[in-house]
C-alpha cells in the first residue's frame, strides 16, 4: 500500500499544478542549459579529435619547389622520418552552378587510395577520382547544386584556359577550412588529370610524419629543420613549412573558445535556475510550515517530515529531468551539428556521456534538494506552537531604507504600502532580483556583443577604402594595369600593390610561417588602418614596415623600433618596424612597407602584382557586377589574373558568420528573459498568497478591486525597476567580457567594445512587461477573493 | 481530582501523600517568557499542576491569560523557559523537537481549535497518518482502524472525502478521531469547540465526555464556562498564574466536582 506520506506528496503536486509547473520549468531550464552545453562540448571535441586522428594527419607539411618521387623516398629514408608523401597543389577556378567563379585549390596524387597521410574520404561517388574526373570537398556542395555525378564542370587553369572535367562526387577533407570560413574551395584529381590541365606532373607539397615523439611540437620542428636542410642540400628550395599543433585539428582552439563563451552562458543559466529553484522551493516549504507543525503535533518525526518534502523536491527534480534530459540531447544535436557543419566534421556520438548525466542529475536533483533543505530544516526546528500560530497579519518588517524612502510623503499611501511590501521578504526579494538581474544583464550583454560585432564590422568596412582587389599571377608595370583598369568608366581610382610571401628569420635561427609582405603607396587612402603603436608609413621611408596584430600573434617578441629579417624568395631582407595595426578580422599575418622600398628590394620598382580598385559606385551590387568586368578587361590585355575579390563578398561572409552567432545569442537572451519572468511571477504569486489575509484587511477598510490590483502591480514594478538598474550596471563588465570572448573565438582578437544602450532600454521595457504580467495574475486572483475568504484563508 | 496551586500555599495538594510518578501529568514550577518587541512577556509564572490518570480537566481563563500556553507545555507543543513537565514519567521538557514529536505520536492526541486537518489528504488518510508516523498497527490494518474511529465519531460515510468538503463540526470530529489514532492515554484539546456553533459544540463535548468515561485522560482549554462546568475538574489561569477562584458563573455544575471548588475557595 502506498504510504500516506507519498499520497500527500502526489496530492500537493496535483493540487498546485501552476506551482508544480513553475518549479519544474525552473529546474528544467538549468538542466537543459548545462546538459546541452557540456554535452556539446564533450561530443564536439571528442568527435572532432577522433575524426581528425583517423585521417593519420601529417606532422609537418613543406611547401616546396617542384619535386619528384625520388625526393619523397629520400626523405622517407631519413631516420627521424616515419613516412613521407608528395602532393601537387595548384589553384584553379571553378565555375559554380550559379554562374560565378570560385578559387579551387586542386590537390593531385598518383592514387588517392594509396594515400597514407592527412587522408580525405569519399562522401559521394566512386572514390578515387579517375582520369579527367574531379572530386570536390563536400562543404562546397552548395556551389555545385544541381550538378549530378557524371555531369561536366568547367575549370579554369592558371594560364586562363578552360577545361571540362567530369564531376566524380564529393570528398570529405578534414584538413581544409570549410566553405563556412573559407572562400577557397578544394578539389581532388589524379596526376594524369593534372597533366591534362597543362600542369607539370610534379609535387610541390611534402607531407611527413616523424618516427617518435609525435606529440612533441619541438621535436617535430627539429625534424622539420633537418628535412629542410636536407632538401636545400639537394637543391630544392623550401617556401614554407607548416607544423600543425600535434594531434589537434586546426579548428580545436576555435571550438574551445566558442564553447567557453557558451559555457559561460551555461553557468549563468545554472545560477539563474538555482536561484529560481531556491526561491520557489523555499516558498513552497514556507507555505507548509503550518502543516509541518500539525504533522509534528500528531507524531511525525523530523526525519519523516523531511522525507516528505525532500520527496516532493525529488519528484520536481525527476519531472524536470524527464523533460530536460531529452531536450538537452536535442539541443546538443542541434548545436553540435551546426558547429560540426561549420567546421566540416561529423558528429557520430549519439549517446549521452555518463558525466553529462551526472551533471544533469546534480543540477536537477542535488541543487533543488539543497535549496529545499534550508527551509525544511528551519521548519522542523520550530516548535509546533511557532509553526501553527498564525495570528492575523504577518509581522515581518519592511526594510528601514524602504520605510525612510516612503515615510512622510503625501499622496503615495497605497504605493508606499506596495513599496514597503516589496522589502518584507528579503531573501526572496534578493533571489528574485538575482534571477531578474542575471537575465537582464545577460540580455543586454548579448545585445552589446551583437552591437560590438557590427561596430567591428563597420571598422572592417572602414579599413577597405576600395571595392575590388585583383591578384595577378605575374607582375606587371603599374602604368599598364592602371591604363587597363581606367578603360572601365565605373572605375574611379586605381592603386598598384606588390605582395609577396615572406618568412621571418627569427633571432633564434628558427623560421616563422609565411606572412604577406605588401608594398603600397605610403600616401595611400585605399586603406584606413587602425594604429595600435608607432606610426604609419611615410613617403621617405626606405626600410620601414608596419606589421598587423596577426603577425604579432606569431612573432610576439617584435616591438616598434625592432629590426626584423624577412626571407623573400630565398633572400634575407632587413626591415625596421615603425608601427603596428589591428588585423581586420581577416586572419593573415601581414607586413606593410612602401611599394618603392619593396620594389627596390625585388628589383621591381614600378611593378605591381595586385590592383586595388575604387569604383564610382561602391555599392555591393556594383562591386559584384563590375568585378568580372575588371577581370575580363585584364585577361583581354593578356594579363594572368589569379583572383578577383569584391570586398562586399568578404564582408558578406563575415556578416553571415556573425549573424549566425548573434541569432543564437538572442535566442539565449529571450530564454533568459522568460526565466526571469518565471522568477518574478513565482515571487509575486507567493507574496500574494502569503498576504491574502492582509489583502482582506485592506479590502475590509475600503480598498476597491482596482486599488488592490494596483498595490500588487506596483510591487511587481518596483522589483522590475530595481532589477533593471542592477542589470544595467552589471551588463557593462559582462558585455566587455563576452565581447572579448566572442572576438577571440571568432577572429582571434577582441571585438571593438560597444555597449548597447538600446539593449538597456529594451530590457527596461521587458522588465516592466515581465513585472506587469507576472504580478497581474496573482493581483487578479487576490482582488477576486471576498473579505471573508481572505480572513479565514489557510 | 488532584491539583495544586503553590501560590495558595498548598491546599489539598496531596503532595506529601503521592509520589510524582503516580500522576500521569506533572508540571513543576513552569515559567514561560516570550521575547517581544516591547520587552520580555511572562505568559506563565511558576506553575505547579498535577493531573492523574483518567481525569477530565478543563483549563479556563480569559483570552491572553496563558491557558493555551499551559496546555502547550503539557503537549510539548511549546517549551517552558523554566520548570519541569513530566508526563507518564517522561521529562517532556528535555526532549528534542524530534523526540518530542515521536513521543507525542504514541502518548498524546492533540485537537486544535481550527481542526488542522491536512487539506490534501482524505478524512481516512488524515487519521492513518499518525499511525504511519508512529509505525503502529500493520499497514493493512490502518484503514480498518481509521474506519473504526470514524464510526466512533459517526463519520464513516465521509471517510474518502477531503476535509474541505466537511462542515466545521465534522472536521473537528475527524480531528478527534485522528487524535485517537494511536490510542494514546492522553488527549489535549485547545478550544475544540471555539469555532463551532453551540449545538455542534455540545455534540463534540459529548464525545469528550464519552472518551473520559472510557478512561482517557483529557486536558481541554476552553473559555466556555458552561462546558467547563461539565468536566471533572476545572483550573483557572489568570495572567499566567493558577488561581483558586471557583468558576464564577454557571453553576449547574454536577455535584461531583463541587468539593474541588469548595477546596479551592478555602
Amino acid at each position: 500500500m502506498l504510504k500516506i506520506r507519498w499520497l500527500k506528496i502526489i496530492r500537493e503536486l496535483q493540487s498546485n499544478k501552476a506551482r508544480t509547473l513553475l518549479v519544474v520549468l525552473s529546474i528544467a531550464v538549468g538542466v537543459f542549459a548545462v546538459g546541452t552545453i557540456v554535452n556539446s562540448w564533450i561530443v564536439m571535441l571528442n568527435d572532432l579529435s577522433a575524426a581528425y586522428l583517423a585521417t593519420d594527419p601529417a606532422d609537418a607539411i613543406f611547401n616546396l619547389e617542384p619535386f619528384g618521387d625520388d625526393v619523397v623516398s629520400a626523405v622517407e629514408g631519413m631516420r627521424e622520418v616515419d613516412s613521407s608523401e608528395g602532393r601537387a597543389s595548384v589553384v584553379v577556378k571553378l565555375d559554380t552552378s550559379d554562374g560565378e567563379q570560385v578559387n579551387l585549390n586542386l590537390y593531385a596524387v598518383e592514387d588517392f587510395r594509396q594515400l597514407k597521410l592527412s587522408r580525405m574520404t569519399q562522401e559521394t561517388g566512386d572514390w578515387p577520382p579517375l582520369r579527367r574526373q574531379i572530386f570536390v570537398e563536400r562543404s562546397w556542395a552548395d556551389s555545385l547544386e544541381g550538378v549530378a555525378i557524371g555531369d561536366n564542370v568547367i575549370v579554369e587553369a592558371p594560364d586562363g584556359r578552360e577545361y571540362e572535367l567530369v564531376f566524380g562526387g564529393l570528398a570529405h577533407d578534414l584538413h581544409q577550412p570549410s566553405a563556412f570560413v573559407s572562400d577557397t574551395a578544394y578539389g581532388y584529381v589524379d596526376l594524369d588529370t593534372l597533366e591534362w590541365l597543362g600542369q607539370d606532373r610534379t609535387f610541390n607539397r611534402l607531407y611527413i610524419t616523424v618516427s617518435e615523439n609525435r606529440l612533441d611540437k619541438d621535436h617535430i620542428t627539429a625534424v622539420a629543420q633537418d628535412v629542410k636542410e636536407r632538401l636545400e642540400r639537394d637543391g630544392i628550395a623550401v617556401r614554407s613549412v607548416t607544423i600543425p599543433t600535434p594531434g589537434e585539428h586546426f579548428a580545436t582552439p576555435f571550438v574551445k573558445a566558442f564553447l567557453l563563451v557558451l559555457g559561460f552562458l551555461g553557468i549563468f543559466s545554472m545560477f539563474l535556475s538555482g536561484a529560481l529553484v531556491l526561491n520557489t522551493v523555499s516558498a513552497v516549504v514556507a507555505r507548509q510550515v503550518k502543516q509541518i507543525g500539525v504533522m509534528k503535533a500528531i507524531g511525525g518525526s523530523n526525519i519523516q517530515i523531511t522525507e516528505i518534502y525532500i520527496g516532493t523536491v525529488v519528484v520536481f527534480g525527476l519531472l524536470s529531468l524527464s523533460i530536460a534530459v531529452p531536450l538537452a540531447l536535442l539541443g546538443t544535436r542541434a548545436l553540435s551539428d551546426f558547429y560540426a557543419g561549420a567546421i566540416n566534421f561529423d558528429v557520430v556520438t549519439t549517446s549521452i556521456p555518463p558525466v553529462v548525466i551526472l551533471l544533469e542529475v546534480f543540477v536537477g536533483l542535488a541543487v533543488p534538494i539543497t535549496a529545499a533543505l534550508i527551509p525544511i530544516l528551519a521548519g522542523t526546528r520550530m516548535t509546533v506552537r511557532e509553526a501553527i500560530s498564525d495570528y492575523g497579519i504577518g509581522s515581518d518588517n519592511p526594510n528601514s531604507l524602504a520605510m525612510r524612502l516612503t515615510s512622510g510623503r503625501p499622496g503615495i499611501g497605497a504605493l508606499a504600502l506596495a513599496f514597503r511590501n516589496t522589502f518584507r521578504r528579503k531573501t526572496r526579494l534578493a533571489l528574485t532580483l538575482i534571477t531578474l538581474t542575471l537575465a537582464g544583464a545577460t540580455f543586454v550583454s548579448v545585445l552589446s556583443v551583437r552591437r560590438a560585432l557590427y561596430t567591428s564590422f563597420d571598422e572592417v568596412l572602414g579599413y577597405y577604402q576600395y571595392d575590388i582587389l585583383t591578384d595577378f599571377s605575374d607582375t606587371y608595370r603599374f602604368t599598364q594595369i592602371e591604363r587597363e583598369a581606367q578603360r572601365l568608366p565605373e572605375v574611379a581610382a586605381v592603386e598598384g600593390w606588390l605582395a609577396v610571401g615572406a618568412v621571418r628569420q627569427r633571432p633564434d635561427d628558427t623560421e616563422s610561417g609565411s606572412y604577406q609582405l605588401i608594398g603600397i603607396p605610403p600616401e595611400s587612402d585605399f586603406l584606413d588602418p587602425i594604429l595600435t603603436a608607432g606610426r604609419w608609413l611615410s613617403a621617405d621611408d626606405r626600410d620601414a614596415v608596419v606589421v598587423n596584430s596577426d603577425f604579432l600573434n606569431g612573432e610576439p617578441d617584435v616591438q616598434v623600433g625592432d629590426w626584423i629579417t624577412l626571407a623573400v624568395d630565398g633572400d634575407d631582407t632587413l626591415w625596421q618596424v615603425v608601427g603596428t595595426i589591428t588585423t581586420q578580422y581577416n586572419p593573415t599575418g601581414a607586413v606593410y612597407t612602401t611599394g618603392e622600398a619593396l620594389g627596390r628590394q625585388l628589383n621591381l620598382v614600378g611593378y605591381a602584382n595586385q590592383v586595388a580598385i575604387r569604383l564610382v559606385d561602391g555599392s555591393p551590387e556594383a562591386q559584384k557586377r563590375i568585378a568580372p568586368l575588371v577581370e575580363e578587361r585584364f585577361k583581354n590585355a593578356g594579363m594572368l589574373v589569379g583572383r578577383t575579390t569584391a570586398i562586399s563578398d568578404f564582408v558578406e561572409s563575415f556578416e553571415a558568420r556573425f549573424n549566425l552567432l548573434t541569432v543564437f545569442m538572442l535566442m539565449m537572451a529571450f530564454l533568459l528573459a522568460i526565466v526571469g519572468g518565471f522568477g518574478l511571477a513565482g515571487m509575486m504569486g507567493l507574496n500574494v498568497l502569503e498576504r491574502v489575509r492582509e489583502i482582506g484587511v485592506i479590502r475590509a477598510i475600503g480598498a476597491s478591486d482596482r486599488q488592490v490590483r494596483r498595490i500588487i502591480l506596483s510591487e511587481g514594478i518596483v522589483v522590475g525597476l530595481i532589477s533593471w538598474v542592477l542589470a544595467f550596471v552589471l551588463s557593462f563588465p559582462l558585455s566587455k567580457l563576452l565581447s572579448d570572448g566572442v572576438g577571440l573565438a571568432f577572429a582571434n582578437e577582441p571585438l571593438t567594445f560597444s555597449f548597447s544602450y538600446g539593449g538597456g532600454a529594451l530590457w527596461l521595457g521587458f522588465a516592466l512587461l515581465i513585472a506587469i504580467i507576472a504580478s497581474y495574475i496573482p493581483a487578479r486572483g487576490a482582488s477576486r477573493l471576498s473579505v471573508r475568504e481572505t480572513l479565514v484563508y489557510e | 481530582m488532584f491539583w495544586n496551586n503553590s501560590k495558595n500555599g498548598g491546599g489539598f495538594t496531596g503532595k506529601g501523600i503521592r509520589t510524582g510518578s503516580e500522576y500521569l501529568i506533572e508540571l513543576n514550577g513552569i515559567t514561560k517568557q516570550y521575547e517581544t518587541a516591547a520587552g520580555p512577556f511572562t505568559a506563565l509564572h511558576d506553575i505547579d499542576l498535577r493531573i492523574g490518570a483518567g481525569e477530565f480537566v478543563a483549563i479556563i481563563g480569559k483570552s491572553g491569560s496563558g491557558k493555551s500556553t499551559l496546555l502547550n507545555m503539557i503537549a510539548g507543543i511549546d517549551r517552558p523557559t523554566g520548570g519541569e513537565v513530566i508526563v507518564q514519567g517522561t521529562p517532556v521538557h528535555k526532549l528534542s523537537e524530534g523526540q518530542m514529536a515521536e513521543w507525542r505520536g504514541r502518548n498524546l492526541g492533540i485537537i486544535f481549535q481550527f481542526f488542522q486537518l491536512l487539506p490534501t489528504l482524505t478524512v481516512a488518510e488524515n487519521i492513518m497518518l499518525p499511525m504511519e508516523f508512529a509505525g503502529l498497527y500493520a499497514p493493512k490494518q490502518r484503514r480498518a482502524r481509521a474506519l473504526e474511529l470514524l464510526e466512533l465519531v459517526d463519520l464513516v460515510d465521509q471517510a474518502d472525502k477531503l476535509p474541505s468538503a466537511l462542515s466545521g463540526g465534522q472536521q473537528q470530529r475527524v480531528a478527534i478521531a485522528r487524535a485517537l489514532a494511536n490510542d494514546p492515554p492522553i488527549l489535549v484539546a485547545d478550544e475544540p469547540t471555539g469555532n463551532l456553533d453551540s449545538k455542534t459544540a455540545d455534540a463534540i463535548f459529548d464525545l469528550f465526555e464519552r472518551l473520559a468515561a472510557e478512561g482517557k485522560t483529557i486536558v481541554m482549554v476552553t473559555h466556555d464556562i458552561e462546558l467547563a462546568g461539565r468536566v471533572g475538574r476545572a483550573v483557572t489561569v489568570v495572567d499566567g498564574e493558577l488561581v483558586d477562584e471557583p468558576v464564577p458563573v454557571g453553576l449547574d455544575m454536577p455535584a461531583y466536582i463541587a468539593p474541588d471548588y469548595a477546596l479551592a475557595a478555602r
